[in-house]
């Protein structure tokens, strides 16, 4: 075999070094010393900062480790070796495969094996003041893409890839649904889960227990998105429980309390009937399109198909569904006129404004409003309307207000803790502070007629067509997202 | 950092005072991370490494909580851990990328030694030697970029940067 340049093998263990990747093992042992060279002069370097959450995690683990009981007293000799025992079986076997590419490789791994389950899974909220309250309880059943799902009050929602429909007990109905889009199948579906612990960084959190069963506690960081963690069940590897963010001072959890996996599903559940004396109710349930000369005729419109073709187009009576993944684009006829959300930050697309959410755009082009929502909006959204430019967070006002206001961090700190506790929402958007501020003043003002200007999404201008003042510039102190309050921090003088 | 810790916390942490626990973790994890940091050169192993440290620190023997000693016992533990690794993960690469000194637990006085060692090295180079490694090595910058700002083609700073790796060694050594 041929010896690697020893020039070309040293420069990619630096390049390996300075990108934080393991590099390959050196071809020989005077490779092997310069390495060692390389690491001492790397060290003269100050150490990357650890990430911001790894002391909470650490003493989190340092936590669990305590829980569990240390010494047990009055111990026979065999209790004692089995105790060893364990604890070399806990190092050598149960730690080692604890770390985070294995727990979450074999999670992968055995959900792959799963072509069918059936569950219960649980919602549940947990307050900031600790409280937890349970939302729903539901059963699942899973074969493949299909799905039939019964809450508690017997309410039954199943796609089985041809038809989706509800049965409603309570109305005696069954209604016929939109097959897509069909984003939100179940609270904890495995497979996507599988799928998240594939394409996005994780890392093993701690130990715990559901059900009285141990498991492994594995954080996801989806790029740009919070972070979420799955416990995973030792045995078996799979997934069951998942705790989201903290999103508006509120934590979910989904927990399976029961899971059944590739056991036979009675092809009842995915067959649809309806139960005598329920009546069925057509609510524009939507056809595949294959063509975009089709779905124009179908909708009444010309829709803007992308150039990389959608993996389903689906047409409705008044609008355009085309599938991109998890991301989805819905294009509809413009009606009115186009006011983006008053929360959203602005940007600009197809010649107009683009209204900013989290994981959703939407704006005007020709005489069609297209909204694009999903991990992939913006690269989906620059594919139909390429002049597509994002607001800049880093942008600051276009121009500075006449008159600058005063502002009291320690009292905005506070309205922000009142939000995030649920109260005052007015504070999160940027028309209604504007009102509050006018009627502070003892102006009157019409908020209908307020229009925002300027939003960058941290900072935004506000017209207010009518009084003394003209314009106010309001801007997220505390903290800078949608969670976010806004403050009055200037205006101009009409 | 040992001198940070209280005997009395250590003595609770002992006993399996949870409070204690987490006081003696907070007060030691940043040095432990920065050590084990300087032998991964990685970000992300070095915080697992740590944590897996502090786990097996704290499974282990009550007499790694004395105050003197459960920093050396969460270095050797680090250490331990790192080898563990590098057998599991890569058989080839074997322990020869641990430094010849960490066979043994480092003392503070022992990485001042050798930073000196390596800092009198750099200074004795000769000055496109040094630049090469302050602009590769120090600064992160690619080959590219660092051929561009020395007006040499790769292949010369690869050769210049392998000479001056070798004259290192030799100097250090």
């Amino acid at each position: 075999m041929k010896r690697p340049d020893p020039e070309k093998e040293l420069d990619a263990v630096i390049d390996a070094l300075n990108e934080e990747r393991r590099p390959e093992a050196p071809a020989t042992e005077e490779v092997a010393g310069l390495i060692r060279t390389v690491r001492s002069v790397k060290n003269l370097k100050e150490p990357a900062e650890p990430s911001p959450e790894f002391e909470s995690h650490l003493l989190e683990s340092v936590r669990q480790q305590v829980r569990q009981p240390q010494r047990r007293p009055r111990r026979t000799w065999w209790a004692a070796a089995s105790l060893a025992a364990a604890v070399l079986l806990l190092l050598v076997v149960v730690l080692p495969s604890m770390t985070r590419r294995d727990v979450a490789m074999a999670m992968v791994e055995a959900i792959q094996q799963v072509e069918r389950y059936h569950g219960i899974l649980e919602k549940s909220w947990t307050s900031a003041a600790g409280e937890t309250q349970v939302i729903w309880t539901q059963e699942i059943w899973v074969d493949g893409e299909r799905y039939a799902v019964t809450m508690q009050d017997g309410t039954t929602t199943v796609n089985n890839g041809q038809q989706k429909w509800q049965v409603r007990p309570q109305d005696q109905v069954v209604a016929l649904l939109p097959v897509a889009p069909d984003t939100q199948r179940v609270g904890l579906d495995l497979k996507a889960v599988g799928e998240d612990a594939q394409r996005y960084p994780h890392r093993v959190v701690g130990q715990d227990t559901v059900a009285g069963r141990p498991a492994a506690v594995l954080e996801i960081i989806p790029p740009g998105g919070d972070p979420y963690r799955v416990w995973v069940d030792r045995e078996t590897s799979l997934p069951v429980r998942m705790v989201t963010a903290w999103q508006n001072a509120l934590q979910t959890t989904y927990t399976y309390t029961e899971l059944e996996i590739n056991q036979p599903i009675n092809e009842a559940h995915f067959a649809f009937t309806v139960p005598d004396g329920f009546t069925v109710v057509e609510t524009d349930p939507g056809q595949q399109v294959n063509t975009p000369t089709e779905a124009a005729e179908a909708v009444g419109f010309v829709p803007a198909i992308p150039a990389e073709p959608p993996a389903r187009m689906i047409a409705y009576q008044d609008r355009l569904v085309l599938e991109y993944g998890e991301t989805t684009v819905v294009e509809r006829r413009a009606e009115g006129e186009f006011r983006p959300a008053t929360h959203s930050a602005l940007g600009t697309a197809g010649g107009g404004p683009l209204e900013v959410l989290e994981g959703s755009l939407r704006w005007r082009q020709g005489d069609l409003e297209i909204t694009v929502t999903g991990p992939e909006a913006e690269a989906v959204a620059r594919s139909i309307a390429p002049d597509l430019e994002m607001p800049d967070p880093a942008a600051g006002f276009p121009q500075e207000p006449a008159v600058v206001v005063e502002v009291d961090m320690v009292v905005e700190e506070n309205n922000q803790r009142q939000v995030d506790g649920g109260h005052s929402p007015y504070l999160l958007d940027p028309t209604m502070v504007t009102m509050s501020f006018l009627g502070a003043q003892g102006i009157a003002g019409d908020m209908d007629a307020f229009t925002i200007s300027f939003s960058s999404g941290t900072h935004a201008v506000v017209e207010v067509p009518s009084g003394p003042i003209s314009r106010v510039y309001v801007q997220r102190l505390i903290r800078q997202d949608e969670t976010g309050i806004w403050t009055v921090v200037g205006y101009d003088p009409r | 950092m040992t001198g940070l810790i209280d005997e009395e916390i250590a003595q609770r942490a002992a006993r399996g005072d949870r409070q204690a626990l987490e006081q003696l973790c907070s007060l030691t994890w940043r040095q432990l991370y920065q050590f084990v940091y300087h032998r991964v050169q990685n970000r992300e192993e070095a915080e697992d490494v740590t944590q897996e440290a502090y786990s097996r620190t704290l499974k282990g023997r009550p007499e790694a909580f004395s105050a003197g000693q459960f920093v050396s016992y969460l270095q050797t533990a680090a250490l331990n851990v790192i080898r563990d690794r590098w057998r599991r993960g890569q058989t080839q690469q074997k322990a020869s990328t641990l430094m010849a000194s960490d066979q043994a637990t480092p003392d503070a006085a022992d990485e001042v030694a050798r930073r000196e060692v390596v800092e009198h090295a750099l200074e004795r180079l000769s000055p496109d030697y040094r630049q090469v490694v302050e602009l590769r090595i120090l600064m992160g910058l690619s080959t590219a970029e660092t051929a561009r700002r020395m007006g040499r083609t790769e292949a010369a700073i690869r050769t210049i940067q392998y000479r001056a790796i070798k004259a290192l060694k030799e100097e250090i050594e």
